[in-house]
């Protein structure tokens, strides 16, 4: 066999090695994730398992960084440590970092969307509450159904509006007759600011079949194909993840 | 402000770049390392002249000190693109089918990498602006058919997406609202006729 004819043979190895599915990236999953929360006008589920994993595996990579500092700082005399070493560090502080953004990215989108819809979220999230208490065992709910908020946002969104209605009760809400001080009135109108499910989107699908939308705007949707509709339209697409935003 | 005005319901062009610079592209390093884990991904064990993938911002910085040739994808050459070109001219109502992220990709390579890249790279940045502008007149032409449901805008990239985002949200949501609005006094007047 000529030498030829093996790079030929491993090339073909190479080539269907790659087509095999690599293993979830969970950074790619944090991007997507993000980028979904920035275009979607509601507030997506909070991905608990996702920021978990990556809050986990964040903080590992920054204990191992110190270590391999200090033990850079040690062998620095001896002449061991080489570039090389050096080199490493930096590429795993560089995404270090780039994670780290994407975290932030990810929560200060979220932070900004519970900014403007405090009320409405603080009243999503006790009925959520209100739903779990119901059934007596307690312990094993809790981890039955992940809540739609992550712990430190329902405290941040709580001292929110704490803060907000002190002030306007202290500047001018407590001028005006009681009947007119209310932050919440539902009737006629609702006071509440809610997200509007019927802003138009981009999006993309990833379903390898095509989504049919029925209804007043029809819509066939391919695999991979591009598109701007309504949010309300491929709201539960964009939950299961058969469509990302864009 | 979390979340400054221009950065909601919009990407910066900065972000676009950022994202694109976590795909993978193919090295030939002119070093060995060891393989190194990271969040998410990992980078193989390099052995000189051996071609790995690695994600494009471990390229840039191994490329930043002359450590790795980077091998360009290979869409982008003179040849392919100028047939991408004859293409959008043949179809003027449909976007030929060039990468995801292909303009952010180009410009990253020709400007970190440009002696990796074959053909000149004038030649291949003349041939890039073509297709750019040839895109920015159909994406134009197609803003006329705009509605209030929905439009179609596949094979579109990211970076172009952004571009008339502003604009398509802005006019589709309004255009919604008028759509309602000429619903909800059909509905009226449907109603008046029946008493």
């Amino acid at each position: 066999m000529s030498r030829h004819d093996i790079n030929d043979i491993l090339e073909d190895f190479e080539s269907t090695a790659k087509t095999t599915p690599v293993s979830v990236n969970i950074c790619n999953e944090l991007t997507t994730a993000m980028i979904n929360e920035r275009m979607a006008p509601e507030l997506l589920p909070y991905n608990h398992q996702l920021m978990a994993k990556v809050l986990l595996k964040l903080s590992a990579q920054q204990q191992y960084l110190l270590d391999a500092h200090e033990y850079g700082d040690a062998n620095v005399e001896s002449g061991v440590i080489s570039s090389d070493f050096k080199l490493q560090l930096m590429i795993i502080e560089t995404d270090i970092e780039r994670v780290n953004y994407l975290v932030r990215l990810y929560l200060r989108t979220r932070i900004s969307k519970l900014d403007n819809f405090s009320l409405f979220y603080i009243r999503k999230s006790n009925i959520e509450l209100d739903v779990d208490v119901e059934p007596e065992t307690k312990s094993t709910n809790k981890n039955a159904k992940p809540s739609h908020l992550s712990d430190e946002e329902l405290e941040y969104i709580h001292n929110h509006f704490r803060i907000m209605s002190d002030l306007f009760n202290n500047s001018f809400l407590k001028k005006l007759p009681r009947l007119l001080a209310l932050l919440d009135e539902t009737s006629p109108e609702s006071m509440i600011t809610e997200p509007d499910l019927n802003e138009p989107v981009f999006f993309r699908s990833l379903s390898r079949e095509t989504i049919r939308i029925d209804g007043e705007d029809e819509l066939d949707i391919i695999h991979d194909g591009v598109y701007v509709a309504r949010y309300r339209l491929v709201q539960s697409y964009v939950h299961k993840g058969d469509i990302v935003l864009i | 402000m979390v979340l400054p005005n221009n950065m909601q319901k919009n990407l910066l062009p900065e972000e676009i770049n950022f994202l694109s610079e976590s795909q993978l592209i193919t090295i030939i390093p002119r070093f060995s390392m060891k393989k190194i884990e990271l969040i998410g991904s990992k980078i193989p064990t390099l052995r000189a002249m051996r071609r790995e993938q690695v994600p494009l911002w471990v390229a840039l910085i191994l490329k930043s000190q002359d450590k790795c040739n980077i091998v360009p994808p290979e869409w982008l050459n003179l040849i392919y693109l100028k047939d991408m070109y004859e293409q959008e001219k043949l179809n003027p109502l449909q976007f030929s089918s060039l990468p995801y992220n292909w303009l952010e990709l180009s410009k990253i390579l020709l400007a970190k990498a440009s002696d990796d890249v074959a053909d000149l790279s004038h030649q291949l940045r003349s041939v890039i602006q073509d297709l750019r502008e040839i895109r920015l007149i159909k994406i134009k032409n197609g803003l006329r058919e705009l509605n209030e449901a929905n439009m179609e805008l596949t094979n579109l990239s990211l970076m172009e997406i952004n571009e008339i985002r502003p604009f398509i949200l802005q006019v589709m949501g309004k255009l919604g609202k008028l759509y309602e609005a000429s619903k909800t006094i059909e509905d009226e007047e449907d109603d008046y006729d029946y008493e």
